[in-house]
């Protein structure tokens, strides 16, 4: 540790710091480079668990989606087949994040719903699970 | 030594085996001395960052809770249909299968029916059931999870606002670097809890080195004893004593860190005269007065410097202001002289510690650590139990709170920290990470939370799904809903289209730890089915039809005892990351079993082991290679092996960690002074609340429930509890309770050695009164007297006289007062505090749901007291 300085705004000490800016998670970009390229259709198997199973509803449940689809593709499309309580229950308000559920594709966790779905060689495996956990201590 | 005596000697059992201490929720490493199947000694393992080798009297004294001849060693069937306070259940004893074969039909039942029905429970003393539970829950498919008062008492407000203003579960100052540290309600170094015995050893050196410690407090107890200087405050005020400071640093001694403000809060965002932020209309988000331009611009687009802090502007002919202009005038009518009356603090006091906070702030000071130069705001305002377990609960936290942010002091050097809420992960794997991020308005969202319902941004109030209402309240956590003496009434009049049926209950004791125990037990007579895992038949246990004996903290295993890293066992401040495990040390007595295998044999009966395998797999946030597959069966052993490997890689799972213990690497400065290196704003006006408010309102009030709307204003404001509204000149005084040192809640007092520390001590187990105050009302020491409330719930205890708590107030340490056969050491030993808190809707915070945990009583001499 050493003495620092004074009269110096509390934002210029990082000012132009990159630190976590370049340390995007490489999970990240591992499922960016496996979009699906343009014009092939992806097929996706979906599978529900906990709450969302539904006994009425086949799972996995099978979907084909368009090139460059993304999670909130695949949970729209599931949104039309099994009702608005189903997307109420998975995405926040803003349409952008998942409060309390969590979502994997291909076994990796998908951060947002604008995350791309990545190609498979057979179908894609999503996966949804809720959590409605509180906490305390 | 003959030969045969030495190879006696190399056959013996005697090893030092690393694990992790479960008396509290600090979760300090230990190493436990185990000689031929005995333990014999436990101490604190130098070699990990949580305790650094040192130890409580708790944590030493483990070896009685589990030697104790009263464990529960076999399951239990109740024989007696009838449930209540002091009816016997007629306990049988039942085999493992009897006992699985019932509750997997009772549960296959429910999950057919409604998984809402189930309701899970338990303690938040020991860590272990987080994981197993919240995923059992999720797989389950129930919402209905709950931590009894571990949660309703004091997370509510602290958990809450830690997690929107630092992204971590609690706050706590930078020890190493801190100068002046002001705690209210709080004991962070000085108690149980939040890495106890790291913070022990961090308090204590910061106060040899010369740091300042003033405690605002209505007993002068743990924290205050070893302060600098101790401030007795009427109970429950906090907020007014730390709003009239913030209006001095504001107004009077214009001391606060503008680039600060400018940079990392919504301070220069433009509040238009519906309280809510002036948009874009293009880009909808948030606009500041650029004053380079001297015009509104998306905040995104602005640089900090040109933000308009203060200021009246019109934008397309609506008048506005920046949120901290709002702030600064809003904070004028707290003088220091109204902080007086309603606190009791001297005017001059309050003027005192405000001028030294903001001058020991040392805005616009830099200092550079490991190389990296970083702001320096060497002072932190800490809030805690004390001050949020109200119905004022939100505002009193963050008026506290809000004192680090106007001068900067929120997670640079020596200020108020986070728990530890950015991680890059291990040097090798770069596993665990978690780094908070902006949503649309550029308010910081956490990188992690404990559960899956973020403090921020909220989520829109709808019509509930959840037993405790938390959907329509979404600022609460935990509620007091599932015990309520209204909640009947609630339920019916917001439409819950189910009730619960089944309680499995893990370790908590319900009757001593959320309110009165007649409502508490109403609450659990009216549940058709109940499975309790505990280590004795506590109070709680004996209305359960079934209770399963579980393994104790010396014969469990664990593969994340120090894990989320932001929760409360890891110290904040530089150091080391330790990644813990805890292991059994001990074999199971008797038919005791691991809770988490017997989740996973129930899954298998119930016909839910998919969905389990699934929510692990979720929950651990397993790498694709060790994800658990299918409906395939895992013992507990391969579900921490696969945590830890995908943690850790592949050479470093369970066998590693149970030779090792610990996983430690160092921290880095970008890590725990994270705020200046991300693009995050913090909120010093809470906007969203607004909305809030007006969403709860619109589903309630044509249900006949008003919302008071002066709980969901955008800046804090000093709300008065019942207890100050009460006139009645007998009732004279606040009654509070206080975590004793000694004990973790209801949980230890079944400890022989602590409850021997216990009755040497001369408060844990006694009702505290000033005694120039007593005297004058002819109390002594050692007096029995009741302690009633205006609605005649009481209490009877011994009187003892002190001068170091408020004259107005009396103090009893929580939660004693047992009265289990099955728990013989605790019965009839000290006070039973919550015997005198309702709960009801009158009684709780009506934005998130925090029970008042204050009321005014008077003291009248009693008879026959033991």
């Amino acid at each position: 540790m050493e003495d620092g300085e004074t009269n110096v705004r509390w934002d210029a000490v990082a000012r132009g710091n990159t630190y976590w800016s370049s340390r995007r998670r490489s999970d990240d970009s591992a499922a960016v480079s496996r979009v699906a390229s343009t014009g092939e259709p992806v097929d996706v198997q979906v599978w529900l668990f906990g709450r969302m199973a539904n006994p009425d509803v086949a799972n996995p449940v099978p979907l084909r989606l368009a090139a460059g689809c993304t999670v909130r593709d695949v949970i729209d499309e599931l949104g039309r087949r099994l009702g608005p309580d189903f997307l109420r229950s998975v995405l926040s308000e803003s349409g952008e994040t998942f409060n309390t559920c969590r979502v994997f594709l291909e076994g990796e966790a998908a951060r947002d719903a604008a995350v791309p779905i990545p190609k498979a060689s057979a179908a894609t495996s999503v996966e949804i699970i809720l959590f409605r956990e509180i906490e305390g201590g | 030594m003959n030969a045969g005596a030495t190879e006696y000697e190399t056959r013996r059992d005697d090893q030092w085996v690393p694990s992790t201490c479960a008396l509290c929720y600090g979760t300090c490493s230990i190493l436990v001395h185990r000689v031929d199947g005995t333990a014999i000694k436990i101490e604190g393992n130098p070699e990990s960052a949580l305790g650094k080798g040192r130890l409580c009297g708790k944590g030493v004294s483990g070896l009685m809770s589990h030697y104790d001849p009263n464990r529960l060693t076999v399951p239990l069937r109740r024989t007696n249909p009838k449930k209540g306070i002091g009816v016997n259940p007629g306990w049988k004893e039942i085999s493992w299968d009897e006992a699985l074969d019932e509750i997997a039909t009772v549960l296959k039942q429910v999950r057919a029916d409604d998984p809402r029905k189930l309701l899970i429970q338990r303690t938040t003393t020991v860590l272990a059931a987080r994981t197993p539970l919240l995923t059992f829950g999720a797989a389950f498919g129930t919402p209905n999870m709950s931590t009894s008062g571990g949660g309703l008492h004091c997370g509510n407000g602290a958990h809450l606002i830690s997690g929107i203003m630092h992204s971590s579960w609690s706050i706590v100052p930078d020890f190493e670097h801190c100068n002046y540290a002001i705690y209210f309600g709080a004991s962070k170094g000085h108690g149980a809890g939040h890495a106890s015995s790291s913070n022990m050893k961090l308090a204590a050196d910061a106060r040899a080195r010369g740091m300042k410690m003033v405690v605002v407090d209505p007993m002068c107890n743990y924290a205050s004893a070893k302060a600098t200087e101790w401030v007795p405050i009427r109970v429950g005020t906090d907020a007014a004593l730390a709003l009239a400071m913030c209006n001095m640093i504001v107004n009077e001694l214009n001391a606060c860190d503008g680039p600060y403000l400018q940079a990392r809060t919504n301070a220069p965002y433009l509040i238009g005269p519906d309280k809510l932020y002036v948009r874009d209309a293009q880009s909808n988000k948030p606009l500041v007065w650029d004053t380079s331009a001297n015009a509104a611009r998306p905040f995104s687009d602005v640089d900090a410097e040109n933000m308009a802090l203060e200021g009246d502007f019109a934008v397309n002919g609506v008048a506005c202001q920046p949120a901290f202009q709002k702030l600064k005038d809003h904070l004028k009518k707290f003088t220091p002289e109204w902080g007086e009356k309603v606190s009791t603090v001297p005017a001059a006091t309050i003027r005192r510690l405000g001028s030294e906070f903001a001058r020991e702030a040392r805005v616009g000071s830099t200092i550079v650590v490991q190389g990296v130069k970083l702001p320096y705001r060497p002072v932190a305002a800490i809030a805690f139990r004390g001050s949020q377990g109200h119905m004022n609960s939100v505002y009193n936290f963050l008026a506290v709170d809000l004192l680090n942010h106007l001068v900067g002091a929120a997670d640079v050097v020596g200020s108020c920290l986070g728990f530890n809420p950015t991680c890059e992960g291990h040097p090798d794997t770069g596993r665990p990470y978690h780094v908070p991020s902006a949503d649309a308005d550029g308010i910081m969202k956490v990188g992690m939370w404990v559960g899956y319902h973020l403090p921020y941004p909220p989520d829109k109030p709808r019509m509930p799904d959840k037993m405790g209402l938390q959907d329509l309240f979404p600022m609460g956590m935990c509620s007091p809903f599932l015990e309520s003496d209204d909640q009947e009434e609630f339920w019916q009049k917001f439409e819950l289209p189910y009730r619960s049926e089944v309680l499995i209950n893990w370790g908590s004791n319900l009757l001593l730890a959320i309110a009165n125990s007649e409502s508490v037990a109403r609450a659990l007579s009216n549940l058709k089915f109940m499975v309790s895992f505990d280590l004795f038949l506590t109070e709680t246990s004996d209305f359960a039809d079934i209770v399963l004996p579980d393994l104790g903290y010396l014969q469990q295993l664990d593969s994340r005892t120090s894990f989320p890293f932001f929760f409360c066992s890891m110290p904040g401040g530089m150091g080391d990351w330790s990644w813990t495990i805890r292991q059994p040390v001990l074999p199971p007595e008797g038919k005791q079993r691991a809770f988490q295998e017997v989740l996973m044999e129930l899954s298998d009966r119930i016909g839910f082991r998919a969905d389990y395998n699934a929510a692990y797999n979720a929950t651990l946030n397993l790498t694709p290679e060790y994800r658990l597959q299918g409906d395939r069966r895992y013992t507990w052993e391969q579900i921490c092996d696969a945590e830890l490997k995908s943690t850790f890689g592949t050479q470093h799972g369970l066998e590693w960690f149970k030779k090792h213990g610990v996983m430690s690497w160092p921290k880095k400065p970008e890590e725990i002074y994270w705020r200046p290196f991300l693009d995050v704003r913090v909120p010093i006006y809470w906007d969203f609340l607004v909305s809030i408010g007006e969403q709860t309102a619109a589903i309630a009030e044509p249900r006949g429930l008003k919302i008071p709307r002066e709980y969901y204003e955008p800046l804090p404001d000093f709300l008065p509890c019942l207890s100050h509204c009460c006139n009645k000149n007998e009732f004279e005084f606040f009654a509070f309770y206080y975590r004793d040192s000694i004990h973790t809640n209801s949980y230890t007092m079944q400890n022989a050695w602590l409850d021997e520390t216990a009755q040497l001590d001369p408060y844990s187990y006694t009702i505290a009164v000033n005694a120039d105050v007593g005297k004058s009302k002819g109390l002594r020491d050692g007096a029995p007297v009741w302690v009633e409330t205006e609605t005649g719930r009481k209490v009877k205890g011994r009187v003892k006289l002190m001068q170091g708590i408020h004259p107005e107030g009396l103090g009893i340490a929580a939660c004693a007062g047992h009265w289990a056969d099955g728990m013989p050491v605790a019965k009839g030993k000290g006070i039973a505090y919550n015997e005198l808190l309702e709960i009801d809707w009158d009684h709780v915070s009506p934005v998130n749901l925090n029970l008042d945990l204050c009321v005014k009583v008077k003291v009248t001499p009693a008879e026959g007291v033991q």
